[in-house]
């Protein structure tokens, strides 16, 4: 460990006289980065070169090769899918590859990272590593995962710090159709649950089995267990229901107002933006909520945590009442990774929180507030562990820590780089896009899918690039690309046509159900993971997403006769542009001749042809994962 | 406020769709005052003629492996588990306490099986009480509704980083034959759990509604079946090209393997047992109107048409107020598709290979709550077994006057996955490693329940 740490160091150092030659980058590029004076590119080409050094290292020790850099096409590729959830259009791939910049890549990666698109990713992301992607149960748990991911989406594209995203979830307060982060609570609704989800999520620690007996591998006994749920022992969901308006007391009046048959025919409104249809049914949902039950959460001060004994069920851990904290089996909240601090007299506590419960409140978040101070503190190292670690895993399909939940019990191939990540993370004031940037623009991310001699038996090294089915979200989003369903300049937030603006995010967020139905397992496993299954494979044979988005994309192609589209031949590189953002060989191009050859001059048969040549290259793998 | 009902009403009805419940009580009072109900209340005969001359769904099944060639019984080839989610009240269905303040009002009847009393709204499933055998002594420690799901599934506790394999993926991976064309474990009406380390191909297929089974199934409108070969031949060049230009990789080769497989179930013939249209309809209603009910029939069908494993899921059991009002509905829809699924089985000479497998994530509460409730209970409990050469017509242990304690036979979930796959065949002692290094027993070193076997 010490010498890979001396390693990274002189290749710091030779980083910093490399920054040095770097031509000049364009302004937006040069915000500038906690660290004195370093512009965010600096940072983020320095922390990049902290990667490849350790990667390197180990694999030189190992005596594992590495596989040479991908094509620019398939770089391009795999860093829009890993940052905004979608392949690059066909100008995209175009403009890229001919682009003679030095620093397209870099351009590139900031484009990305500034979309629309990255801030609504990464908050289905991690929407789904919080509380699933799966609408379920009640108590406003259906709606819950479409509420926090606007909530967060919201939150990262006003370019909130994470630490700060994290520290609003764990004290929500309110009704969830005012405060999105309240869905956390909604969908881990008992304290267990919740200890059992932040300390999993935000400290790499699955202590959740601590709770009916102590943990069989690790440490964790039931008393920390119980220590940790007292933090949220107080906290419960409960539902505000509205009663419902007075009838309105002439109903002819009420037919006019909504455009009903006596009154003049509205025009139809103006198709919409995506975005616009995705905010109209959140705040349907929302106001849904605010005219017949509210989800709220509230926090009551005279709630204690005992430890169910043999025979009692789990409701025998509340202990509630006025002299709840008099008890003498009651359990003072204990942070897992803090210093054990003597159990307080009765009377003294409550002046052991940091913000005193003011008297008059009716809910008192003092206990969860009390939390995120400690995950600021003794927690600080582990949250950001825990935090680029899945980052690490979303972008390379394995951990650093594998499984990323158990920082502890989980494999650890390289803790000295993730030692490293975490500081960085720290230093840039967690910053999310930091950590995404420096891994974009490394070598080891940069490498070929393929295996090569030395490499075939590496699946944990980081010697290749490790190939992966796309998340759901990524998966329809590329469809949707791909068939042209939605405009290729997504950063315009434009959609082509109005008959295909109701494809949006919470359309992309209802196909995906159909995959997270089927692949959903139990929710103690990691949500991002999910395969091939038949449902799948039938959806992309026969289903309407790609069949009807393979004869709208060929009627455009070949019908209209696209502009700029002089023959077949672009014709077919446009399709494998579309798809497989590449350019074909010239053994598919021939293949793809022979093809329309054998169809013949008539129109409908060439259509034909173009349209199995395009659902071919929809169902293929090389278009189904991220590679 | 915060209590368990509160954390049921999230994590649970969302699996196991809350909406079969209201169909299935409308339509069974439909069908009671239609007055066709009392048909089939007299079980076996009634069934049995309605399916005079009929050969569909009975081809040819796939031999089953035949292992100990010199057991008495031959093995039983297939399972079927009717997966009762939320957690089955058993003094309300398998156990009754007549007369003791934790009995509620439910009144017991009398089987023809000696010793074996159970709930007056289960009067089907007396009449075919010789074809099962009921445990009332199951005992385990998970009183959570995802943990205790886990639990029944695979015969593990959930916790660490082994995701464990469900039974029905166990069996698939150890009797199924992969180039088949239906896969052999389908869960129809819930989501049930997955093939866990044992990967893609012993996933479930899920089919959520018996009536409308799976999605995409047919080709697309105006592709005939020369375009569709095309196509299939142009991606499998694809398929080709890219994994050996990228060095034969195995998510490329499992997803290129579940495509074939998808195909294979659109061209197959076999795909007319998902067809509940094609029994008449007499058949369809004796099994019930609902979901539960043309799961069972779907789950026979498949059984004949020789897949290994189906699970069919009712839900609603998690009642935690008004259990007795709301597990008469239940018990009527429970009590008419699982006794004729038994008849049907018998009647279709499926019985006795055939082993179901009936259970929930944990019991209830003997003692009733103050909301006519009971609420999550895991240390006394029953389940039922049925068919498969088992040795049906009793009852395997007990539990104490007032329910809360067993008195006799204490039996663990290890004894009972052991059991089933002990009676099918498989080696129960058998290890199998993970991922990650972990050796990992099928059976996690349950003994097959001699009782039983």
């Amino acid at each position: 460990m010490s010498r890979a740490r001396l390693f990274v160091t002189l290749a710091l150092g030779v980083l910093v006289l490399g920054v040095a030659l770097v031509p000049p980058v364009e302004p937006a590029l040069e915000r500038t980065f906690a660290r004195d004076g370093e512009t965010a590119l600096q940072a983020a080409r320095r922390l990049a070169s902290g990667i490849d050094a350790v990667i390197e290292l180990r694999l030189d020790d190992e005596g594992i090769s590495s596989s040479p850099p991908a094509s620019e096409a398939a770089w391009l590729r795999r860093i829009s899918v890993d940052l905004t959830g979608r392949i690059p259009s066909a100008w995209e791939v175009v403009a890229f590859l001919e682009s003679d910049a030095p620093d397209k890549r870099e351009r590139k990666v900031e484009e990305l990272l500034g979309s629309e698109a990255w801030a609504r990713y990464r908050a289905w992301q991690l929407t789904a590593a919080y509380i699933g992607r799966r609408p379920s149960g009640g108590g406003g748990g259906r709606e819950a995962p479409l509420l926090l991911q606007a909530w967060l989406e919201g939150r990262l594209a006003e370019g909130a710090r994470y630490d700060d995203i994290v520290r609003e979830i764990i004290t929500a307060e309110g009704f969830v159709d005012d405060n999105g982060a309240v869905a956390f609570y909604l969908r881990h609704p008992t304290p267990p649950d919740v200890t059992g989800a932040v300390s999993r999520l935000f400290l790499g620690t699955p202590i959740q089995c601590a709770q009916c007996h102590d943990h069989p591998y690790a440490d964790w006994s039931r008393e920390q267990f119980f220590g940790m749920t007292a933090f949220f022992i107080r906290t419960s969901n409960y539902t505000k229901r509205i009663d419902p308006p007075p009838m309105p007391k002439d109903p002819k009046k009420n037919g006019m107002n909504n455009g009903g048959m006596m009154g003049k025919k509205k025009a139809p409104p103006p198709p919409k933006r995506a975005e616009e249809v995705a905010a109209d049914r959140v705040r349907r949902i929302k106001e849904r909520m605010r005219e017949n039950a509210r989800y709220g959460l509230r926090d009551d001060r005279n709630t204690e945590i005992r430890i169910p004994q043999a025979g009692e069920t789990d409701r025998a851990m509340f202990v509630r009442g006025a002299r709840a904290a008099a008890r003498p089996d009651v359990i003072p909240p204990q942070f897992l990774f803090a210093p054990i601090a003597k159990k307080a007299a009765p009377e003294e506590q409550g002046t052991t929180t940091r913000e005193a419960p003011k008297a008059s409140r009716k809910s008192d978040p003092s206990r969860r507030i009390e939390f995120a101070d400690h995950l600021a503190a003794e927690g600080r190292d582990r949250f950001a562990k825990a935090t680029v670690n899945r980052i690490w895993k979303e972008m390379f399909g394995r951990g650093i820590v594998d499984p990323v939940d158990d920082l502890d019990l989980g494999d650890n191939t390289h803790p000295e780089l993730l030692d490293l990540l975490a500081a960085d993370f720290i230093a840039s004031d967690y910053d999310l896009r930091h950590i995404q940037r420096s891994i974009a623009l490394s070598r080891t991310y940069r490498r070929s899918s393929k295996r090569t001699e030395g490499n075939e038996d590496d699946e944990t090294m980081f010697s290749r690039f490790y190939m992966r089915p796309m998340p759901p979200e990524a998966l329809i989003g590329s469809i949707l690309i791909a068939t042209g369903a939605i405009d290729e300049h997504l950063e315009a937030g434009r959609e082509k046509r109005g008959r295909h603006a109701a494809l949006n995010v919470g359309q992309i967020y209802d196909l995906s159900q159909r995959f997270t139905y089927a692949f959903d397992d139990d929710e103690m496993g990691e949500a991002l993971d999910f395969e091939a299954s038949i449902p799948q494979a039938l959806m992309f044979l026969n289903g309407s997403l790609v069949n009807d988005g393979v004869e709208r994309g060929i009627a455009e192609l070949v019908a209209m006769d696209m502009a700029g589209l002089r023959n077949d031949s672009e014709r077919v590189q446009h399709l494998y542009l579309r798809t497989l953002s590449r350019p074909p060989s010239r053994k598919e191009m021939a293949r793809a001749s022979a093809l329309l050859k054998s169809a013949g001059r008539a129109e409908y048969a060439r259509q034909a042809a173009f349209e199995d040549l395009f659902w071919a290259l929809l169902n293929s793998s090389e278009f189904f994962f991220n590679h | 406020m915060r209590d368990d009902q509160d954390r049921c009403s999230s994590n649970c009805h969302g699996r196991t769709d809350g909406s079969a419940l209201g169909t299935t009580r409308r339509d069974f009072f439909r069908l009671v005052a239609s007055g066709s109900a009392g048909l089939f209340l007299a079980s076996g005969l009634d069934i049995a003629a309605c399916w005079a001359g009929d050969d569909e769904g009975t081809k040819a099944r796939k031999g089953g492996r035949k292992k100990g060639g010199g057991a008495k019984r031959p093995p039983a080839t297939n399972l079927i588990v009717l997966w009762m989610g939320g957690g089955p009240s058993q003094l309300d269905t398998w156990d009754p306490k007549p007369g003791h303040e934790n009995g509620g009002p439910y009144r017991a009847i009398k089987t023809p099986v000696d010793g074996m009393r159970i709930s007056e709204h289960l009067p089907r499933m007396a009449a075919v009480s010789k074809d099962i055998a009921i445990i009332n002594s199951l005992t385990t420690r998970e009183g959570n509704h995802d943990r205790g799901r886990y639990l029944l599934h695979t015969g593990y506790a959930p916790g660490g980083a082994v995701k464990h394999p469900s039974l029905g993926s166990v069996i698939s991976s150890e009797l199924g034959d992969p180039d088949g064309a239906i896969p052999d474990y389908i869960a129809i009406a819930g989501a049930s759990l997955g093939a866990g380390f044992l990967g893609v191909q012993h996933e479930p297929l899920i089919l959520r509604d018996p009536g409308r089974p799976v999605d995409d199934l047919a080709a697309p409108a105006g592709i005939q079946a020369d375009r569709y070969r095309r196509r299939l031949e142009l991606l499998k060049g694809m398929s080709k090209d890219f994994e050996e230009r990228r060095g034969m990789p195995e998510p490329a080769a499992e997803r290129r393997a579940v495509t074939d497989r998808a195909v294979r179930l659109m061209q197959s013939p076999l795909i007319t047992a998902f067809d509940l249209k094609q029994e008449k309809p007499k058949i369809r209603e004796a099994y019930g109107d609902n979901r539960f009910g043309q799961g069972c029939l779907l789950a026979a069908r498949l059984v004949a048409s020789g897949v290994r494993c189906v699970e069919v899921a009712l839900g609603g059991w998690d009642t935690h107020q008004e259990n007795f009002e709301r597990l008469k509905g239940l018990s009527a829809t429970l009590d008419q598709g699982f006794a004729t699924l038994i008849s049907d089985l018998k009647r279709r000479g499926l019985l006795d290979t055939t082993i179901i497998l009936w259970a929930g994530e944990f019991g209830r509460t003997p003692k009733i709550n103050p909301n006519a409730g009971r609420d999550h209970f895991p240390r006394a409990w029953s389940c039922v077994l049925a068919g498969g050469g088992l040795n049906t017509g009793q009852v395997i242990g007990a539990t104490s006057a007032d329910g809360m304690e067993v008195a006799d036979r204490p039996v663990k979930v290890p004894e009972l996955m052991a059991t089933i796959q002990n009676r099918m065949g498989i080696d129960h002692e058998k290890t199998l490693i993970s991922p990650n290094g972990r050796p990992i027993d099928l059976s996690d070193k349950g003994v097959p329940m001699p009782e039983l076997v």
